[in-house]
């Protein structure tokens, strides 16, 4: 593995011929945005409000221009980006993002969208030392110093900062940059463990199967009672992805654009008849954690929860889905009246 | 959290639902953290601790009786915590027909006014865990360790409340508090912004309006935000562009405070839902100080009184119409 003293080092080598997202402040707020200098990056915050899944797959986003009959597609202005700092979680969630809108085989969808973003982006991982009081990344097989899915990964230690470069596009990239060799890094995996103890942990061992059995059961009937039906949980998760359509037009001109959805909005299954086949709560917070915990499990072979704990802090009356998940693996239907 | 309160909350809640005059209760339950609260809906006995009389809790749980409206025809009697903020969104949704009285059963509190986790956010910078000693909370934030005093976590509605006992209720809990001094009404911070400069005015308001996100979670905290349909979510005709534009944030953030006119009750629960922090209650505040100053009118007070959009009378202040 390699070494730099300072972070900045690194940073300066990669700015070179690219632009930088990472975490920064706006007001009280924290984004990825493209950073001007390295003191901008707001290094102690591990999870912005909203996650990267803005910069690939943003809220608000142009699909085309029409004029008559005429469709113009939106200028590709995306420069060869890096985001920066992304903890292991968020870039579990591009990993979800990527499996959903560049799925394998010729029949698979592949999003023009994303994917113009994603493939030249580089992602640069950051270890969690600190994990915060809501993570749950060691229940969804997460870890706070998981380097899978990052291109380049930093490890904080006491004297410096290892550098792994999970990628060949990462291995590339550091080239040239001055760091020193280290042969022995067998101090990470206490720095790992010590990380991941900090970490509440939550069984949900076979929770896929279980969820498949569950579709009529009374444990939905309570469970969604304080939810008020918002989008915060959705638009702050980084691996939910669903979006609504619309056209905006005047005359013969105009634009379609797609902005992100929420399953927990009434209006989300809402049919041109009037019909609703998920009238309530109930049915919205089956479908939530069924997609994230068994559907999602079904097709893909993994979670679609990354344990970042950002639904539950941002959710106005605090529902933890995490919990959720937790309750529905011990749940007995002998026990409901 | 106040022990006497929630004791005498759970005392009430158990009393009622022994004796059957309810099918579930209403109330603060306790969230992840000591700043967090999750409300609860408590249908046994046995599940009566879980009732708590919280810190952090601006959520109006008057927003929960939506669901049993009355053109819904549920059966449910139904027991439901209500500090003077909730108890006024009651009358409210009474006068507007949307709940049937007979059917509710208040547990009325006297209420001290609640700290607000926006507040907290502002002051403190961003929270990791927080912890109350007395009249301080301490914050571990990404910057270090913060002491706040109670006061100075309060949210300017309660900091202006005038209302803090229920107005309308089956029993109450809790020690009367001392309403402030009626010459004081609670609006000179919207006076004070009101005199700055319209450009300054503006460029604060539209920077607050363009941190809107549009998960409506305003819109679903706040129990008079009651529309079988929003205006913003109908396509045929389409009111406004769906996108975030600031000028659409902009307008669907002051038609949803139009809609609100002489019906707001001020409880802060839109605010304090904003995931982005959003200052919603300039809006509002102003909007109510409007109500009040053309036609003496506070919504959710007077029962009987009928609200200025619903009535007319010759002597209305018109100068407004062009």
């Amino acid at each position: 593995m390699k070494k730099v003293p300072v972070l900045k080092t690194l940073y300066d080598h990669l700015s070179k011929d690219r632009q930088i997202v990472g975490l920064t402040k706006e007001d009280n707020r924290y984004f990825y945005r493209a950073l001007d200098s390295f003191d901008q990056w707001q290094s102690n915050v591990l999870l912005g409000n909203f996650s990267p899944k803005e910069v690939f797959f943003p809220q608000d986003e142009v699909l085309f221009y029409f004029k008559a009959q005429k469709t113009i597609l939106p200028k590709d202005e995306v420069k060869p980006n890096v985001l920066w700092g992304v903890r292991p979680c968020d870039i579990a969630g591009i990993g979800e993002l990527e499996r959903m809108f560049n799925q394998v085989g010729e029949e698979g969808y592949k999003d023009p969208y994303f994917m113009q973003r994603f493939e030249r982006t580089l992602i640069v991982g950051l270890a969690c030392s600190e994990p915060w009081p809501s993570c749950f990344c060691t229940s969804v097989e997460g870890s706070p110093y998981k380097s899978e899915g990052a291109d380049i990964f930093i490890y904080p230690t006491e004297d410096g900062y290892l550098i792994e470069t999970p990628s060949k596009k990462g291995e590339a990239a550091i080239q040239g940059l001055d760091v020193e060799e280290v042969g022995d890094v067998s101090q990470l995996e206490a720095d790992r463990r010590r990380a991941e103890d900090k970490i509440e942990k939550y069984n949900f061992e076979g929770i896929a199967d279980k969820l498949k059995l569950m579709v009529d059961s009374n444990f939905w009937d309570r469970v969604h009672n304080p939810c008020i039906g918002c989008g915060t949980c959705a638009f702050v998760c980084p691996s939910c992805h669903c979006f609504d359509v619309s056209d905006a037009s005047r005359g013969s001109r105009g634009l379609r654009s797609r902005q992100w959805d929420s399953c927990l909005y009434e209006g989300y299954t809402l049919e041109t008849s009037g019909h609703n086949p998920r009238p309530s709560g109930r049915e919205r917070w089956r479908q939530r954690l069924m997609h994230k915990f068994s559907y999602f499990p079904q097709v893909f072979g993994s979670y679609q929860c990354l344990g970042c704990g950002r639904c539950g802090r941002a959710c106005p009356v605090n529902i933890n889905i995490a919990e959720l998940a937790a309750k529905a693996v011990e749940w007995e239907e002998a026990s409901a009246e | 959290m106040s022990k006497s309160l929630t004791n005498s909350i759970r005392e009430e809640a158990r009393k009622i639902l022994q004796e059957g005059k309810v099918d579930f209760v209403i109330g603060y339950g306790q969230g992840d953290n000591s700043m967090r609260t999750q409300p609860v809906f408590i249908d046994k006995v046995e599940d009566i601790d879980k009732l708590v009389w919280p810190s952090f809790g601006l959520i109006n749980l008057a927003n929960y009786l939506l669901r049993y409206r009355t053109t819904r025809n549920t059966p449910h009697k139904i027991g439901i915590v209500a500090k003077g903020c909730d108890s006024r969104s009651i009358v409210a949704l009474l006068k507007e027909n949307q709940i049937d009285r007979d059917r509710l059963f208040i547990i009325g509190v006297n209420c001290p006014g609640m700290l607000s986790r926006q507040v907290a956010r502002e002051k403190a910078g961003e929270i990791v865990a927080a912890s109350s000693n007395g009249d301080k909370w301490s914050f571990e934030t990404t910057e270090g360790t913060k002491e706040i005093s109670c006061f100075d976590l309060m949210p300017s509605n309660c900091v202006a409340c005038r209302h803090h006992a229920p107005v309308i209720s089956d029993v109450v809990v809790g020690d009367s508090i001392k309403e402030p001094d009626v010459e004081d009404d609670g609006y000179d911070s919207i006076r004070e912004f009101e005199n700055k400069p319209a450009p300054e005015r503006y460029q604060y308001l539209m920077s607050e309006m363009s941190a809107c996100i549009r998960c409506y979670a305003c819109r679903q905290a706040c129990p008079t935000c009651n529309c079988d349909e929003c205006f913003v979510d109908i396509t045929q005709p389409k009111w406004v562009d769906k996108g975030l534009e600031p000028t659409d944030l902009a307008i669907w953030q002051l038609i949803r405070t139009y809609h609100q006119a002489g019906r707001c009750v001020d409880c802060g629960a839109c605010e304090e839902a904003c995931p982005m922090g959003v200052k919603l209650l300039w809006l509002t505040r102003k909007m109510n100080l409007v109500v009040r100053e053309r036609f003496g009118f506070e919504a959710g007070v007077d029962p009987e009184a009928l609200p200025p959009l619903a009535t007319y009378k010759k002597e209305d202040p018109q100068e407004f119409i062009l």
